[in-house]
């Protein structure tokens, strides 16, 4: 995974760097400083991961430690819940979307009890749309119930 | 001084004192919740203070930092869960006193004390930040640039982990500061067409998604490991602590505030410091230091009193130069330039109300939390045992809701989700998240210096360089940066010497 950031990294100010020549007057120089500084603390990065690889070879109890941790499976679970939750939100509302993504999350999570993550999931909507809409006065998309 | 009564009488407005009970009320929640802190509470925060005139969301703010410091005490002394950092200590000797049957007694201490310790901070910043904000009218534009560097350096210095990491992070958060229109030239930069990103990114959406999602993928991760102690009952009459235990530890209380308030000061020191040096300190100064770490309640009054004081202290370096302590102020300092506020002498001067307002509010919650801490102990005592499949979906909708409250543009939630899913990466290749959010705070500050200082300077840089302030600070970014290195360094250089010279002497 090391690699792959530090290759990031590289395309990421990479661009930041060649568009910042395009800018008009001085609106380029402080990204190109910044965007160059970055090349250059991605490049000792990229000597140390490769000098902590060759150590860590050497040593395979230790590889085993120092490997990155891959993202869990709740990682990718919530965050596919979480970005559905927020396409769809627009379309088809806060109220309706909001108990399903909560009841959903809680269930995947370990909420045994079906009654508590009902209960839960709907409390929740009701008061942050009544705290954000009524108290604070933002406006939360409405979705179809506006139709 | 006619500012500081005019804030006085705001502050005690009805509507600021609804504010002040509400933050303190959250925040305690926020401190006591394991899985939330105060870090993404401030961070949640900050879009509901649009709703309010700038002087009331600062309190709110203040209210809710202050409440979660103290919350964090309560789920540390009862199921040892430190909420904050700084509670570790606190857990110490809280969670044995649990253990023995006297947990409301160690939240009565945890909760005088942290009034205290944080009265103490606020009466300093009463009287340290107004004249050391005039410090700021010597500093010319690359001096001001300088400073903006000196605070993201002396974080990167202080990051857990390998320096590059904290450099990368703090520089990759500068440079995403720089998306959007260019306010001098009028250059679209790096908006790639999208209208959304003409302003720039988001503060709000970056910071919620950097903090707040990253707590809810912690939260999702530990999944069936809840926090599923069987919950402690505390006894109604056992709340306060007795005479006997006040008077043993009224001292160390106020000591510790005073140690607290310095740490705070001290750039990069935060709360664990605070924390731990006012516990250590009380022991050494004890008749009986064996007790401690083992159920002492001074131990706790110690160690409450002094991370209180941290937030005080800690608030001195960030209204008058701008410098954040700790993650907490780094993203106070986001909510203070959302509404228009600039750390330095304006803040006492053009803003004194709202700045004094700020204090006041800070006083007060110090209060209101004794109260709130102490009549709602056994409803916190509950709180402390939250499920976490309830709050890590809860927390994610507030974050949306949050960001939505911004500029009620949906792209914002999606830069959220962005940023959080880009911060859970940046965690687990141990790559420190506070650098980037200040560089992200810091660098538009820094860059519109820089350019007015080439411009003053005609390019040149070198003279203003050349000036005493400027030196002291490239002094400073330069031993904040390579201290610890430059520390083992020079050990080594000792050693070697001395080897030289005893090796020098045997030939002899």
């Amino acid at each position: 995974m090391a690699y792959g950031v530090i290759v990031l990294i590289y395309i990421i100010s990479g661009y930041f760097l060649y568009e910042s020549t395009k800018f008009g007057g001085d609106a380029g120089i402080f990204p190109r400083m910044v965007s160059g500084a970055i090349i250059f603390i991605n490049t000792i990065y990229l000597y140390q991961t490769i000098k902590e690889q060759k150590e860590n070879s050497k040593e395979i109890e230790k590889e085993r430690n120092k490997l990155p941790i891959k993202p869990s499976k709740q990682f990718y679970v919530i965050s596919i819940l979480s970005i559905l939750y927020i396409a769809l939100l627009s379309p088809i509302g806060f109220l309706i979307v909001t108990p399903i993504y909560l009841a959903s999350i809680m269930f995947y999570l370990g909420g045994r009890s079906k009654k508590m993550v009902f209960i839960c999931s709907i409390a929740f909507t009701f008061v942050i749309y009544f705290f954000f809409t009524s108290l604070l006065h933002i406006t939360i998309p409405q979705g179809i119930l506006n139709l | 001084m006619e500012a500081v009564f005019q804030a006085l009488l705001n502050t005690l407005s009805f509507h600021n004192i609804v504010v002040l009970f509400l933050g303190t009320f959250i925040g305690i929640i926020v401190g006591c919740v394991p899985g939330f802190n105060a870090s993404v509470g401030v961070a949640l925060t900050i879009p509901l203070t649009f709703s309010f005139a700038p002087d009331t969301g600062l309190i709110l703010l203040v209210a809710i930092y202050a409440g979660a410091v103290y919350g964090g005490s309560i789920a540390a002394i009862l199921i040892n869960t430190p909420g904050e950092p700084g509670n570790i200590i606190t857990a110490m000797d809280g969670y044995n006193m649990t253990k023995k049957g006297q947990g409301g007694k160690a939240l009565g201490m945890a909760a005088i004390a942290s009034w205290i310790g944080g009265s103490i901070s606020a009466i300093f910043l009463f009287l340290l930040a107004p004249p050391l904000s005039k410090l700021t009218l010597l500093f010319g534009s690359f001096e001001m640039f300088l400073l903006a560097i000196f605070g993201l350096s002396i974080i990167v210095g202080l990051s857990k982990g390998s320096m590059v990491k904290g450099l990368m992070s703090g520089a990759l958060g500068v440079l995403l500061a720089t998306i959007g229109i260019d306010s001098i030239t009028g250059s679209y930069r790096y908006t790639m067409g999208l209208p959304s990103l003409y302003e720039g990114l988001p503060l709000v959406a970056v910071i919620i998604g950097l903090y707040s999602l990253g707590a809810v993928f912690e939260l999702g991760e530990q999944k069936s490991a809840t926090i599923q102690n069987a919950g402690v009952k505390v006894n109604k009459r056992d709340i306060l602590p007795n005479l006997k235990d006040m008077k043993k530890t009224i001292k160390t209380i106020f000591r510790s505030g005073v140690i607290g308030t310095f740490a705070g000061i001290t750039p990069g020191a935060g709360m664990s410091i605070g924390s731990a040096v006012s516990w250590e300190y009380a022991r050494r100064s004890s008749k009986t230091p064996e007790n401690f770490g083992k159920g002492e309640i001074e131990g706790v009054a110690a160690a409450e009193a002094g991370n209180n004081g941290v937030v005080g202290g800690s608030l001195i370096p960030l209204l008058t130069l701008g410098i954040p302590g700790n993650a907490v102020s780094a993203i106070f300092l986001g909510g203070l330039l959302i509404h228009g506020l600039r750390p330095g002498a304006a803040l006492f001067t053009t803003h004194a109300t709202t700045t004094y307002g700020l204090i006041w509010g800070f006083l007060f919650a110090n209060f209101v939390m004794i109260i709130i801490g102490l009549l709602g102990t056994r409803f916190f005592s509950k709180l402390a045992i939250v499920p976490v499949y309830l709050l890590a979906p809860l927390i994610f909708v507030i974050s949306t809701a949050g960001t939505l409250a911004d500029r009620n543009l949906l792209a914002d939630a999606v830069v959220m989700i962005i940023f959080g899913i880009f911060g859970y990466f940046l965690i687990k290749l141990k790559f420190p998240l506070v650098p980037l959010v200040l560089g992200f705070i810091l660098g538009p500050l820094a860059e519109s210096e820089l350019r007015r200082a080439l411009l003053i300077n005609q390019g040149d840089l070198l003279a203003a360089a050349l000036h005493p302030i400027s030196i002291i600070l490239i002094v400073l970014i330069i031993f904040s940066l390579f201290g610890t290195q430059l520390k083992i360094l020079s050990k080594q250089l000792v050693r070697k010497v001395k080897k030289q010279e005893l090796g020098g002497a045997e030939n002899i």
